[in-house]
């Protein structure tokens, strides 16, 4: 039987530099779950609808399940384990998309929702939040990641609600 | 579990008996065979160590010939043992006469133990019969003259052959080493016929479980 | 003053490590673990004429490859009948790996272990299986036809006839004013959570004990059915459900061919294994649901007043009846919904199809039962020129009517008596909230824009909280940690939070303090499983009991600590003091420890509780006659029958006749689910719900072709909704409690999903004028019915790709 190709990779995830040596077959969800350890990221169709393993590909959110994990050496990732911050005194600092889905019970069972959170987190990062947002966008940031629990109401909701406080920090 | 198979091998009867009667081939031949000793009538120790890719193992078994009907059939008792698993087996062999050289036959009836045993009877009767079909086509090339050295133990160390008569113990050579012919000795022939169906069975097996051990 | 938080929309405590990636869900479990994937039948059906693993015997990595053939004892006998019934006479079940014949596509046929599941499945690959392939049955009409059969033995490829009736309905039909007779389908859909099934097992050969997890609704009764098939004494197994992302129903039926097979290979090879499925397997061998055939011949007067009720309805029920015939049973029974039906009958066939198992699906056979029901009433209405929601106030059970026995026996063979409810007041509130009485302004101004406009309805009730049981275990440690424990499983319904609600109301401490387990063997034993909209009434109140229970051994053992009268006292932030005086009381930790005679002190509070830590009666045993040390109760709720929830949904679509595109622009609920105890919680099972009940209606269906061939096994192909097909919902609510539980608790898990198919056909009957039997219902498929005036319904409408 022949042997598996494989590279070893290196990924800097949630700003860490990590090393991990995978058969080039890997997918990046797999090498994220199994060889680094971080479960965060989920699984939920390995064909790219569901988007439950979206993560962040230098900032961009990306289907971890397409994504082979030797595509990535070299860039940064980051998963929902890495969307809090650290708080400098040995806590750790929510984003506000996380906060705002405890606060809108925008999750259920909870299997999706770090595909949704990276997904968002990213969003609302990535726009100029002086800004009202407008249902399209919130439409936009929640439109392709899949939910069988909460019928959405309740993210988009979350969405909103992070947003406003992106707008306005107390 | 039960093994039933045979094989056709390209010479008459009695030049099947002289190759398969040499302890030297038979020493070459078992996939893995480091030593073949002779511990008493009818009964032999061997040291095996087989493996797939780079997973080895070194196993003990031991042999027992009963009901010979020479030239055609006799029965082997064998058992082995390793840290993933034992076996005892009983297999029956026939030799007759067809118009290629000779078809011999084999049926085992096996019983696993240990963990070995876990692995499914597909795939254990597959990887036996496997073994079986390689330690076969060996004896054939040995044969025909197309000696084909299998990988075993390059390691084993080369023992001295012993010419005297049977009080003293015979250990016979693994792989590497080049024995000069002896007598024929129908005992370790049959042994090494029915241990090469069973025993490197195992031992493979046995070294496929080793290697998934973590 | 402690908040009293039972009704109160707490914030969820499994969101803290949930949102953060901290989760535990089966494949998160066990990183060292062998992997296990499966051969699965590519055929509907075949026999199996050999498998031949020689070439998968070079794959690195391999461990082992087992087949029916290394099934020994009870593991060689077919998967159980779980829920057996004298009118199932056909009851089928597979084996947990084929034994030379397989009847769907996804079956099982041989189970690989491997370092990993990469490995696993370029095995899988490598094998070899020969079949010799068997005609085909797909659909319920095929079934009846029979000109195939699923099983040998069962030529007219029915399972079970299952009737309930109370009179004699043809007699009453010929007596009848008016009747109208009608045929209807309903097609396949599935569960699909977004996590698909997993097990993991541990054989701990020291202590001869097995440990398995499983993204199950019932662990303990998968507990029970390991150690039945493997032979085990069932104190030697745990079953522990981790978190699991979803469930919806499809994790109910038990024990999987899985979750006996990997036990089964941990113990063989002395290693942990593990199986997590992917989405593919999910399709094809995770349980569905919904296909029905339904005949309804109605009698009703001149008002509208229905008098006589006869439905003879077809049930696709897949390869096997694992699981009996509880869905023909919940449809027979929930469709009569809030009416008074004076005669009913329900004959349900359930069918045997080389298909996928049926086992219940959020609704169980309500939405079925909803759409005969509620299309029945629209015909009638459509017949004698009369409003839809008139016609179903002229035949609602009246409020002063309850309890109201509709002479039927539900799924827990108890009768179907509607313990309290007001559907006057839904329908009330229903065409208020829509705006039911302007819609033919809206159909004006849409008409304006070009485009068809339409309004629907669809009432229910649905039977909640069956028994046998649940059980709850309170008990407060010494560290002040109040543990509650249940057996029953969760997938999302925050039950960490919503029974920490009950305890901290009940026992009058912090929230902080509760922490709540579910689903684990090994914390509490007995228990049914998480279904039917039955964990709050069942779990909920049975934790009430036991948190009572703590409440009162406290007081007792703190009247005696404060030499004062238990009647006198009270619980707040977790201290027992006299009423109304804060400040003077006795913590709950510190009866904890007190409640623990003790004679050895392991920690300084723990002095408290030894031989010569204060004066004691030595008249008196340390621990009382009938007492038990320790400050935890255990207690179980146990009803004499179901509950019913009740609620009404409706929908207006517009419809643009260019496309066919339908737009659901507006869907109002009305809920009633008695006591509420989290109304946040509540509110987003309704919003779930109406989402499946949506995708049901217009996107989602199992296309499985005449060969048994599910052609859209996967998400590209099956319509799951995503956020742009789930329109905003509107919330009514109505609080019925129900007078059988102490909490009056009604179910409301399901309710979300139950009358959306109805609704939603209702609506784009009403603004296509076009007669729509069939669901679900694509943009084309409209577009083709509207364009043949003859066609009785959709193209694929019986559920079967041609």
């Amino acid at each position: 039987m022949s042997v598996d190709l494989e590279r070893t990779v290196s990924i800097t995830v949630n700003g860490v530099p990590r090393e991990a040596t995978v058969p080039v077959r890997r997918l990046l969800s797999d090498a994220l779950r199994h060889d680094l350890g971080l479960t965060g990221t989920h699984v939920g169709c390995e064909h790219g609808v569901c988007g439950a393993c979206t993560v962040l590909v230098d900032g961009e959110p990306m289907r971890s399940c397409l994504l082979l994990a030797v595509q990535v050496d070299g860039r940064s990732v980051t998963t929902v384990e890495g969307l809090a911050r650290d708080d400098g005194r040995g806590g750790q600092l929510l984003h506000p998309v996380q906060e705002a889905f405890r606060e809108c019970h925008a999750l259920q069972c909870g299997f999706c929702t770090p595909g949704f959170l990276t997904t968002i987190a990213a969003g609302l990062d990535a726009r100029d939040n002086s800004v009202d947002i407008t249902d399209d966008e919130v439409d936009e940031l929640v439109g392709g990641n899949l939910c069988r629990c909460t019928g959405y109401a309740n993210i988009k909701k979350a969405v909103r609600h992070a947003a406003a406080t992106m707008k306005d920090p107390r | 579990m039960n093994l039933d198979g045979g094989a056709v091998l390209h010479a008459d009867p009695e030049k099947v008996w002289s190759v398969i009667t040499d302890p030297a081939v038979l020493a070459r031949t078992i996939p893995g065979c480091e030593s073949l000793e002779q511990v008493g009538d009818d009964s032999y120790k061997m040291q095996v160590s087989v493996g797939v890719g780079a997973i080895r193992g070194s196993y003990a078994g031991e042999v027992r010939l009963s009901d010979k009907e020479h030239p055609t059939s006799y029965v082997m008792h064998a058992s082995g043992a390793g840290a993933p698993g034992n076996v005892r087996a009983t297999v029956t062999i026939g030799l007759a006469p067809t118009g290629e050289g000779t078809a011999l036959t084999y049926s085992a009836d096996a019983v696993v133990g240990g963990p070995v045993a876990g692995v499914g009877q597909r795939m254990m009767t597959g990887v036996a019969k496997r073994m079986a079909g390689q330690f076969f086509k060996a004896i054939d090339d040995e044969l025909t003259g197309a000696v084909v050295r299998i990988a075993a133990a390059p390691s084993a160390e080369v023992r001295g052959v012993e010419t005297a008569p049977a009080e003293a113990p015979r250990v016979f050579a693994g792989n590497a080493a080049a024995q000069p012919s002896l007598s024929p000795d129908v005992q370790t022939v049959l042994l090494g016929v029915g241990i090469g169906g069973l025993l490197t069975a195992l031992g493979v097996a046995l070294g496929y479980l080793l290697g998934r051990r973590r | 003053m402690t908040t009293k938080l039972f009704g109160e929309p707490v914030r969820r405590r499994e969101d803290v490590r949930l949102t953060t990636g901290r989760g535990r869900y089966l494949d998160d479990i066990g990183h060292t673990a062998l992997a296990a994937a499966f051969v699965r039948s590519p055929h509907a059906h075949a026999r199996i004429v050999d498998i031949d693993v020689e070439a998968a015997l070079d794959v690195e990595g391999l461990v082992a490859i087992y087949t029916y053939e290394d099934l020994t004892g009870r593991m060689a006998e077919p998967l159980p009948v779980l829920i057996p019934h004298p009118q199932l006479h056909a009851p089928r079940t597979g084996y947990p790996l084929a034994n030379g014949v397989v009847r769907h596509v996804g079956e099982p046929v041989a189970m690989v272990v491997a370092t990993d599941r990469y490995i696993a499945e370029d095995v899988c690959d490598r094998i070899v299986v020969t079949y010799d392939e068997l005609p085909v049955v797909v659909g319920v009409d095929a079934a009846v036809a029979a000109a195939a059969t699923v099983h040998d033995d069962v030529p007219d490829n029915v399972s079970a006839h299952h009737l309930q009736e109370t009179g004699d309905v043809e007699a009453a039909l010929r007596g009848a004013e008016n009747t109208l007779s009608f045929t209807q389908y309903v097609e396949r859909s599935a569960s699909t959570p977004m996590e698909g099934k997993g097990v993991h097992a541990r054989w701990d050969a020291d202590d001869k004990s097995l440990r398995v997890y499983s993204s199950t609704q019932a662990s303990t009764s998968v507990r029970a059915a390991i150690a039945a098939k493997l032979e085990l004494s069932l104190d030697r197994v745990e079953v522990i459900a981790p978190d699991v992302g979803g469930g919806f129903g499809v994790k109910i039926v038990h024990p999987w061919p899985e979750e006996l097979l990997v036990p089964m290979a941990a113990i063989a090879l002395g290693q942990e294994v593990k199986w997590s499925e992917d989405r593919r397997e999910h399709f094809i061998s995770a349980a569905h649901e919904r296909q029905q055939k339904q005949e309804i011949t109605v009698g009703f007067d001149d008002d509208g007043r229905i008098t006589a009720l006869d439905a003879h309805i077809w049930h696709d029920n897949g390869a096997y009846t694992p699981y009996g015939i509880i869905i023909p049973i919940i449809t027979a029974t929930q469709l009569v919904g809030p009416y008074v039906i004076p005669v009913y009958r329900a004959r349900v066939e359930s069918m045997y199809t080389n298909t996928v198992i049926v086992t219940p699906y959020r609704g169980a056979g309500r939405p079925q039962a909803c759409y005969a029901m509620e299309r029945t009433m629209d015909r009638i209405a459509d017949k004698l020129g009369l409003d839809r929601a008139e016609v179903r106030r002229r035949n609602l059970i009246q409020p002063d009517q309850f309890p109201y026995d509709q002479q039927l026996i539900f799924q827990d063979g108890r009768p179907v008596i509607y313990d309290s409810g007001n559907y006057q007041g839904l329908l009330e509130k229903l065409t208020a909230l829509v705006g039911w009485d302007d819609v033919a302004g809206l159909r004006a101004d849409a008409e304006s824009r070009g485009r068809l406009l339409g309004a629907g309805m669809a009432l229910y009730v649905e039977g909640t909280g069956p028994g046998p049981y649940e059980g709850g275990h309170v008990q407060v440690l010494g560290s002040g940690k109040v543990l509650v424990s249940t057996g029953l499983t969760s997938q999302g319904q925050g039950h960490e939070t919503a029974f920490a609600q009950i305890v901290a109301t009940e026992l009058g401490v912090p929230i902080e303090d509760v922490e709540v387990t579910t689903g684990d063997t090994r914390r509490f034993g007995y228990a049914v499983g998480t279904f039917a909209s039955r964990a709050a009434v069942m779990s909920g109140n049975a934790i009430a009991l036991a948190a009572r229970g703590v409440r009162e051994k406290a007081l007792r053992i703190a009247a005696d600590v404060l030499e004062a009268d238990a009647t006198d006292l009270e619980i707040d932030e977790g201290v027992v003091q006299v009423k109304g005086t804060p400040g003077t009381g006795v913590p709950l930790r510190t009866l904890a420890v007190l409640s623990n005679p003790l004679r050895y002190a392991f920690d300084e509070a723990a002095q408290q509780a030894t031989q010569f830590a204060g004066p004691g009666d030595a008249s008196l045993p340390p621990v009382a006659v009938g007492d038990a040390p320790g400050l935890e109760h255990i207690d179980y709720y146990s009803p004499v029958r179901s509950t019913f929830a009740s609620g009404a949904h409706a929908v207006i679509v517009e419809i643009d006749p260019a496309t066919w595109e339908i737009e659901i622009v507006k869907y109002a609920v009305v809920h009633d689910c008695g006591t509420m105890i989290n109304p946040m919680i509540v509110e987003g099972q309704v919003h779930g719900g109406v989402a499946q009940g949506v995708g049901g209606a217009l996107y989602e269906r199992m296309a499985y072709d005449a060969d048994g061939q599910l052609q859209n096994a996967s998400f590209m192909d099956f319509l799951m909704p995503y956020a742009s097909e789930v329109p905003a919902v509107v919330i009514d609510h109505q609080v019925t409690k129900s007078p059988l539980n102490p909490l009056g608790i009604k179910g409301a898990g399901e309710a979300g999903v139950i009358p959306g198919t109805a609704a939603i056909a209702s609506a784009i009957e009403d603004a296509t004028g076009r007669r729509i039997a069939s669901m679900p219902i694509s943009p084309t498929e409209l577009y083709d019915l509207m364009r043949d005036e003859n066609a009785e319904r959709t193209a694929r409408g019986t559920g079967v790709l041609t």
